[in-house]
């Protein structure tokens, strides 16, 4: 009976200390407090103070869906933004972009860009990249929106360029005798119709709009960048560049790691001691059961690529990857 | 028994535990886990919570007070289901019980801090955790419900889940008698 009061008695008063620890350690940890500030745990949302530097997880193919779930793989363009949102609201001065990612559909890698760039003028916010393995087209698109792009040297990153790819079935299907059957309301409606060759007139259509967005990707990385479209559009031919070869054309900033980029942002937001993080794309209950529900059985499949996404909805794509 | 044979009792030997708490001696002492469980937990909203000054103290009243009023109406609710099963318990059986049965939920906050220490690769398991102690929660409740209102089993959990029924119901039904107001209203006017 003794031994389960201990137990019991202990139980509770671990539970309290911790989190009393927590709150004393956080209260003396704000750089307001110039007695005591030198307390912090890295990347921790943990306390009272205010945190210094947002950080977004910019993981996997990016592209507009549902809201992810947890386990789930890819970037959620409606995610991001909303994230982006409430960081505003947060008043944080600083956001850390983690960025592994192959790329992903045009709209969605425009729509982040966007909104870093709009975030950047109107509030004064710092962003700071950190690429990791890759961080190719959509995703140096989303990059480029930064004050200051760290990488690896064996960083994957460029590949500056739009991509549509129609397969042709036709060969195949006249093999197996297949046909399909097409009443359309306009010349153009059927456009990426995988039963039939490509007509001059689509190529020349689809051409131009993958011209078009090129040219849309080249002037965002023109201006994030501050390099001149005509360099841009020189080293923007779809070509890949490691984190050396990246730095030496002025397309990243710095080689370095994370916890350098992490610095310099915290330099450039004038943070004493280090930096409290807070990580946006943590996991929430939200997540949790999202990840439970029947959607997010396939995700992480082909069935969550944008690939098929598009291929699903008739959809003509154009990618940044 | 004292209180922390009851918390000891309750979190490793709940059906004997619990047995022994239905004889409804321990109200103070369940108003006291209460009163410590919303403590902890507004102090661990305070922390999770991204800013400072007055907002947190509000937060922290808030949460505090929302705690304790959640603890009584779902006491209310679980003794009239419970009745409505065959129950035999009073209010102060459920209050006790509930309160007890939510000393599993004293882990959460602890969790919280420790999945900070560890960084965002523990979230996951973070939430994994935490899932298993609500679980652990609805089950403590359930038996709570069993022994305080000396029920079997089956109807204890159907006394559980009618709580869920009942706010479902209850939403639906404002729901239906807004709109149902708003179109009434609505045709009135034109």
């Amino acid at each position: 009976m003794k031994t389960d009061r201990i137990i019991a008695g202990t139980l509770v008063a671990l539970c309290f200390a911790s989190v009393i620890t927590g709150f004393i350690f956080q209260k003396n940890s704000n750089p307001t407090n110039a007695k005591s500030n030198s307390f912090s745990w890295s990347d921790s949302s943990f306390g009272i103070k205010k945190a210094d530097i947002a950080v977004i997880d910019i993981s996997g193919p990016i592209m507009y869906s549902e809201s992810n779930g947890f386990g789930s793989s890819g970037v959620n363009a409606n995610d991001i933004i909303p994230m982006l949102e409430q960081i505003k609201k947060d008043k944080i001065k600083g956001i850390f972009l983690r960025i592994n990612s192959p790329g992903g559909t045009a709209s969605a890698s425009q729509a982040i860009y966007e909104k870093i760039m709009f975030l950047k003028k109107n509030s004064n916010i710092k962003v700071v990249s950190f690429m990791e393995d890759i961080a190719a087209s959509g995703a140096y698109y989303i990059a480029s929106a930064s004050d200051v792009i760290y990488a690896n040297p064996s960083t994957l990153t460029g590949s500056i360029g739009v991509i549509m790819q129609i397969p042709n079935y036709t060969d195949l299907q006249n093999k197996i005798g297949y046909q399909t059957n097409t009443i359309k309301s306009g010349k153009f409606k059927d456009i990426g119709n995988s039963s039939r060759k490509m007509t001059d007139d689509e190529r020349t259509l689809l051409q131009n709009l993958i011209n078009d967005t090129y040219n849309e990707f080249a002037k965002a990385v023109s201006k994030g960048r501050k390099l001149s479209i005509e360099k841009v559009k020189q080293l923007g031919d779809g070509r890949i560049y490691t984190g050396n070869q990246a730095n030496d054309n002025k397309l990243i900033d710095k080689l370095g790691s994370e916890s350098d980029a992490i610095n310099e942002l915290a330099r450039e937001l004038k943070i004493d001691g280090e930096p409290k993080l807070k990580n946006y794309s943590k996991a929430s209950w939200e997540k949790l059961f999202g990840g439970l529900s029947s959607k997010s059985v396939i995700t992480g499949t082909v069935f969550d690529s944008p690939e098929f996404s598009a291929s699903f909805n008739k959809i003509p794509l154009t990618l940044y990857k | 028994m004292n209180m922390l044979d009851n918390i000891y009792g309750v979190l490793f030997k709940p059906n004997t535990t619990f047995s022994e708490l239905s004889n409804r001696k321990y109200f103070a002492s369940s108003f006291l886990i209460i009163f410590l469980l919303a403590l902890l937990t507004s102090v661990k909203d305070a922390i999770a919570y991204n800013s400072g000054g007055l907002s947190v103290l509000l937060l922290m009243i808030i949460t505090f007070t929302f705690y304790m009023f959640v603890w009584v109406i779902s006491g209310i609710l679980l003794t009239f289901t419970s009745d409505l099963f065959g129950g035999s318990g009073k209010i102060t059986d459920t209050l006790i019980g509930t309160a007890y049965a939510s000393l599993p939920l004293i882990f959460v906050a602890p969790l919280y801090i420790l999945s900070n220490v560890f960084g965002d690769h523990s979230n996951e398991i973070y939430s994994l955790i935490k899932l298993v102690i609500y679980l652990w929660f609805a089950t403590l409740i359930i038996l709570s419900i069993k022994y305080s209102h000396k029920i079997h089993v089956t109807q204890a959990i159907l006394s559980f889940i009618s709580i869920f029924v009942l706010f479902i119901v209850s939403a639906i039904g404002i729901s239906t008698i807004s709109v149902l107001g708003t179109i009434f209203i609505a045709t009135n006017l034109l």
